[in-house]
Parts: structure tokens; C-alpha cells; sequence
């Protein structure tokens, strides 16, 4: 069974998203869980918009639509997440809009730098969230 | 009834093909995104800038033709489309494998220690 979990940063950021004006991002759990809801451990690592790679993980930079505001993939999300290779696990590390009030362009090298350090501090230190795929990505205590 | 000109009709396909090809463009681009090399973005880098230049200049001149307004957002979302494959590109599959830093941090995954992830 594939484990989902999360570092802190993804968490605040998914609050912030889900607190904007107008619920104009609250379509983004749906899309995050539709995307990986019984989808195999293969297609998630496979996915083509991966951007980094070593021997036992890959970091994806997934392109979402935003289904609720009729926003194509080009326009949706991007989800940044890391996948091992050889265990079946999913880390969740950004998530970030392409358009609106909270818009982000692109996302550097040094950011992802960042996030997959805090990935390492927090498996070290018993920080990380396991996430519900198939409940909204509901956390489970 | 309104009768569209010659001119009017032959301005639209042409946008319509040119679209096409631009969403074929960066759909190879996509599914190349993995292989690609710093020799191949030597190659097509540039020539990629020049086309997403042309395309903004395009699209600005679009907003003065009214027949080619059914085509701005589409044009706008190539163009946006584009723009962060060149970033992602360079950013990471040609700078990336010579960040030291980066290539440090991600060496860190190769050894670590999953007993302590969650229940």
C-alpha cells in the first residue's frame, strides 16, 4: 500500500491556499487526491515531469488542473513531490497555483533544495503527517 | 447575416495551426523533459526564447485584430506554458546536476532510515 505524508512546509502552504478569499483555490485537496487515487506506485514515479533524480528517489513537479475553476493543467497546480524508488512512499513537498491571488510562476532550484532537506530533518525527527488519499487528504494521527 | 472576408478567414487558420503547433511543441517538449541535456538546450534554447518572443509580440498584436481575440487566452496560456519549460530546462537538466549543494542534499536520500516514518 502506498504511504502518503507531508513536511510541515506543504501543510502551511495547502492552509494558506485553502484560507484565500472566496474559496478560490478549495478545489486543490480534490485535485491532489483524484491524482493519486488508485493510481500504482509505478505511474507515480514515472511521471514525466520529473525534475530531479538519484539512485533511490525522484523529485516530480506535477502539473494539476484546476477542474473547479475550469483551469487547464498549463493553468491548474504544480505539486512538488518526492517518491523513493524502492519503497512505496510519497512525500508531498509544495504545492503552488499558476494563476490567481496566491500565483506562482516557477519554483527554483534552491527552494527544492530546501524542501527536501526539511523532508530528511523532519523523517529524522518523527515530524512528518501521513495523509488519507482517498478523504480529502485528511491527516492521520 | 455577416459575411467574414477572405483575409479574416485566412488570418483565423493560420492562428488555429500556428496553436496547434505550439501545444505539439511543448508537449514533445514535456515528454523529452527527463532526457534532455545541456548540449540539446545549447541547441534549442535560444531558438526557444526567440519563439516565445515572437509569440508575446503575437499576442500583443493580436489584442489590436479583432478576429484573433477568440485566440488571446489560448496564445497567453502557450506563452506561460513555454516560459516554464525554459525555466524548469535550464534550472533543472542543465544547472541542477552542477549545484554541488543540491547534488549533496539529494546524495543524502540515498541512506535513510524509513522505520521512523509515520504510521
Amino acid at each position: 500500500m502506498i504511504k502518503f505524508v507531508s513536511i510541515t512546509s506543504f501543510r502551511k502552504r495547502l492552509a494558506a491556499l485553502l484560507k484565500v478569499k472566496r474559496g478560490v483555490y478549495t478545489g486543490v485537496t480534490d485535485e491532489i487526491c483524484q491524482t493519486f487515487n488508485g493510481a500504482t506506485i509505478e505511474q507515480i514515479r514515472q511521471n514525466r515531469d520529473m525534475i530531479l533524480m538519484n539512485n533511490d528517489a525522484v523529485v516530480i513537479k506535477l502539473r494539476l488542473p484546476d477542474k473547479k475553476q475550469r483551469l487547464s493543467k498549463s493553468d491548474g497546480y504544480r505539486l512538488v513531490y518526492l517518491v523513493m524508488k524502492k519503497l512505496p512512499v510519497v512525500t508531498l513537498l509544495d504545492i503552488y497555483p499558476k494563476r490567481g491571488p496566491s500565483q506562482q510562476l516557477d519554483i527554483e532550484a534552491n527552494e527544492i533544495n530546501r524542501l527536501v532537506l526539511e523532508f530528511i530533518s523532519e523523517l529524522n525527527t518523527n515530524q512528518l503527517v501521513s495523509h488519507n488519499i482517498t478523504d480529502k487528504l485528511k491527516e492521520m494521527k | 447575416m455577416r459575411i467574414a472576408s477572405p483575409l479574416f478567414v485566412e488570418r483565423r487558420g493560420e492562428m488555429a495551426r500556428l496553436l496547434n503547433e505550439v501545444d505539439i511543441l511543448s508537449d514533445r517538449l514535456h515528454e523529452e523533459f527527463p532526457t534532455i541535456t545541456e548540449n540539446d538546450y545549447l541547441m534549442f534554447g535560444p531558438e526557444l526564447k526567440i519563439a516565445i518572443a515572437t509569440l508575446k509580440a503575437l499576442r500583443q498584436d493580436s489584442l489590436t485584430h479583432k478576429e484573433l481575440k477568440p485566440y488571446n487566452d489560448r496564445l497567453r496560456q502557450q506563452i506561460i506554458d513555454l516560459e516554464e519549460l525554459d525555466h524548469d530546462i535550464k534550472a533543472f537538466r542543465v544547472d541542477a546536476p552542477k549545484n554541488k549543494k543540491l547534488q549533496e542534499t539529494m546524495s543524502l536520500l540515498n541512506n535513510l532510515d524509513f522505520s521512523k516514518l509515520p504510521k
